[in-house]
């Protein structure tokens, strides 16, 4: 055990709340499959004294300082990519279907978690191709298909893989989230960091505005479906009609080898604000003007057309909502070792907050 | 008119099929008694000068705000920036009139190394267009002037490949990348520079015509039902040219009864294989098929007919590329027509169209806003 020094930065987040991320980023939630991380997000926030609900296709709501002022929506997705068992063959291997965008190099060779048989129980297994052996260099060269892998967990016969796993249970890879680099660092690498950072940025806003007693209504909401395209969001806007609505996700920077065509953006150099076509630039300069006057880091980006994210959306939902994007940047997308850095995450709530605070002040327009 | 949903191009059957009469008709053909002159004209020429590319539309907004405040019962801007602007609120029946103020045009993106600007579209450009244009970046400061930039044809090997995003840039004539980001941030959005200019035949030449003047059509239809039996909310849309964005929540918003749409289509009076059956100068275009209600595309038509109005037909097997494709599903279902303005060279700086079309476009729609029901 260390003392830590003085001259040590303070660490971006409290014990609880890193513990939190940390419980969150565990949980098995694949698109359809939410309701673990779901829960335990809903936990954190009623702890944190927010009125909590859920609507009727499982995206969960947080609501603090109700009526205090006017309404902003605080929107991260709460599901993952994943996989679904599709078939359980004579032999008792599994096939599966991909829940969301997988780039299916990164699955043979993994170890997973599925959610089985009785109801949600933990299933070890492992995605296999064919042994390097068998294949042909033509076949070496290519990237796998998702009907080359299979899944094997430690079975003999179909019969003995039924009474473990039922068609249609969900599947992540067994991977634990943890901190890595040297004592001073503060990155973390995990699965689900697309987009439980999200969820765990939009539930935290809340509970500082609450604490702070700001004179805004924050709603903060875990919307499920993000990873195929379903948006649960459109419907969470949708039913509170917020006047504002910042999304929050994850983005790839240009500071991997091979990524320099994205930009000059890169880890710990704060959250990544989206201007373009889609958002609402009215709202989007606020969002800019607050960063600004609390001389916060952040790094502009623009897109011409859709955002790719949950604000592409909420924009035409309900009679329109004026929506912003503040995403957190995030290497290694939809892999298991996405890796994330705990300041940005920092900087990317305290921005939002500043942003409120803005708008409260303001008098709330 | 979006490209995201290009239907069929292929043509329905001109109304017009007197062919000696067509051709003794002396321009200008259109003998109703709407005429876009003074300060409509000047409102029109203002608009379609204002740059205001998808997501960026305030100032297009604003104007429109200031024009329709001298008339209107009430306006409002919605959650996404549409403008909703009402006469005769309250009336027995409602029909929203709907053009987009957005216009196809460029983001900027990354200013690199030498202060050059890097972008993305906006919409559906043929990127042959953009090289060698002045353009207008509008930034938080105000508006610069640059060029399209690319490499001098004596540095390319291959002149027959088609020009891709990643060979263009702007040039602010920023020295540095410094003095390049002291005037521009990411995200400020690039309109190409040209002013509107009306010929002496009242044809008019612009950008933006995609799809001003379907929403300044709405407007003036609105303008022209006000004391009517009939509220009639003209919605300037937002976000089209990306999807028909804007559209969806205005139409559920506005909650209207019955609805046209109002674009611009492309047109059958130039060179090459056009896929298209209308003409610059012969009518409105009344649009037929899956996407719209049959019932107010023949309305539309016989209304035409009895009142001596030319008018065009297209038709299409799928979506007709336009907000209509989306008003129609907007809330519980909305009844929808589509009514077009010939104009050629969609979606580049010289969009080019007759006002006359314009001028029997209002007469028409004010004409089926206004039956007797």
């Amino acid at each position: 055990m260390t003392t830590a020094s003085s001259d040590q930065p303070a660490p971006p987040f409290d014990a609880a709340a890193e513990q939190f991320l940390l419980e969150l980023l565990d949980e098995p939630a694949p698109s359809g499959f939410e309701e673990p991380a779901a829960a335990r997000w809903r936990q954190r926030a009623s702890a944190i004294g927010a009125d909590v609900t859920t609507d009727r296709i499982g995206t969960s709501f947080a609501t603090v300082n109700r009526a205090a002022g006017t309404r902003i929506a605080i929107i991260g997705h709460v599901d993952e990519i994943g996989l679904v068992v599709s078939r359980i063959d004579s032999k008792g291997f599994l096939k599966v279907s991909p829940i969301g965008g997988w780039d299916t190099v990164v699955l043979p060779g993994q170890r997973v978690r599925i959610l089985g048989t009785p109801a949600g129980a933990t299933v070890i297994g492992s995605i296999s191709r064919t042994a390097i052996h068998a294949l042909d260099a033509t076949q070496r060269a290519a990237a796998p298909q998702m009907d080359d892998l299979s899944i094997d967990i430690g079975v003999s016969s179909a019969e003995e893989a039924a009474t473990l796993v039922r068609v249609g249970d969900p599947v992540v890879i067994d991977v634990t989230p943890r901190r890595i680099g040297g004592p001073a660092s503060t990155r973390l690498m995990s699965r689900s960091i697309d987009n439980r950072v999200g969820a765990f940025v939009a539930l935290e806003v809340a509970r500082i505005a609450h604490e702070r007693g700001i004179a805004a209504e924050v709603v903060a909401i875990a919307s499920v479906g993000e990873e195929i395209g379903m948006g649960g969001s459109a419907a969470a806007t949708y039913a509170i009609e917020p006047t504002r609505t910042c999304i929050v996700d994850v983005t790839t920077p240009g500071d991997t080898p091979g990524a320099a065509d994205l930009g000059d953006y890169a880890l710990g150099k704060g959250p990544i604000i989206s201007r373009g076509s889609t958002l609402s630039a009215r709202v989007v300069d606020e969002l800019i003007a607050a960063a600004e006057a609390a001389e916060l880091p952040f790094q502009l980006r623009a897109k011409g057309l859709r955002t790719a994210t949950d604000a592409d959306q909420t924009v035409r939902s309900g009679r329109g909502m004026a929506t912003c994007l503040v995403s957190v940047p995030a290497r290694y997308l939809h892999t298991p070792v996405e890796q994330v850095d705990l300041t940005d995450i920092r900087t990317s709530i305290d921005v939002i907050v500043a942003w409120i605070e803005h708008v409260a002040a303001k008098g709330n327009l | 008119m979006s490209n995201f949903h290009t239907g069929t191009a292929d043509s329905g059957t001109s109304d017009n099929t007197d062919d000696d009469a067509k051709d003794e008709r002396a321009l200008p053909y259109y003998s109703g008694d709407v005429r876009i002159e003074h300060a409509a004209l000047d409102f029109l020429l203002e608009l379609l000068d204002t740059p205001a590319p998808s997501g960026f539309e305030e100032p297009a907004a604003e104007l429109v705000e200031r024009y329709a405040a001298e008339w209107a019962d009430d306006i409002h801007t919605d959650g996404i920036g549409n403008v909703h602007v009402t006469v005769n609120r309250g009336a027995k029946h409602r029909v929203l009139v709907t053009g987009h103020i957005d216009e196809i045009g460029f983001v900027v993106t990354r200013i690199d190394g030498k202060g050059l600007l890097r972008f993305e579209q906006v919409g559906g450009w043929d990127l042959s267009i953009p090289p060698g244009q002045r353009v207008r970046v509008v930034t938080r400061d105000g508006v610069l002037v640059g060029t399209v930039g690319k490499l001098a044809p004596h540095q390319i090997k291959d002149r027959n490949k088609s020009t891709q995003l990643k060979d263009l840039w702007v040039d602010i004539g920023a020295a540095t990348a410094d003095e390049a980001k002291a005037l521009v941030r990411i995200g400020d959005p690039i309109v190409i520079d040209t002013k509107p200019h009306m010929f002496g035949n009242r044809r008019i030449m612009s950008r933006s015509v995609d799809d001003r003047i379907g929403a300044f059509i709405a407007l003036e239809v609105a303008r022209r039902a006000k004391g009517s039996d009939v509220e009639v909310i003209a919605l300037c849309a937002t976000r089209e040219e990306i999807g028909c964005i804007g559209a969806l929540p205005g139409a559920y918003g506005a909650d209207p009864d019955e609805a046209i749409a109002i674009d611009v289509t492309w047109t059958s009076d130039v060179p090459g294989d056009h896929q298209a059956d209308a003409d610059v100068g012969k009518g409105p275009v009344v649009a037929f098929g899956a996407a719209t209600r049959s019932r107010i595309s023949r309305e539309l038509v016989d209304i035409a007919h009895d009142a001596g109005i030319d008018v065009q037909i297209n038709a299409s097997g799928r979506y007709t590329g336009t907000d209509g494709d989306v008003v129609a599903r907007a809330g519980r279902g909305i009844p929808v027509g589509v009514v077009s303005v010939p104009t050629r060279y969609l979606h580049s700086p010289g969009e080019l169209f007759a006002l006359e079309d314009a001028e029997a476009g209002i007469d028409l729609i004010h004409r089926w806003v206004t039956r007797e029901r």
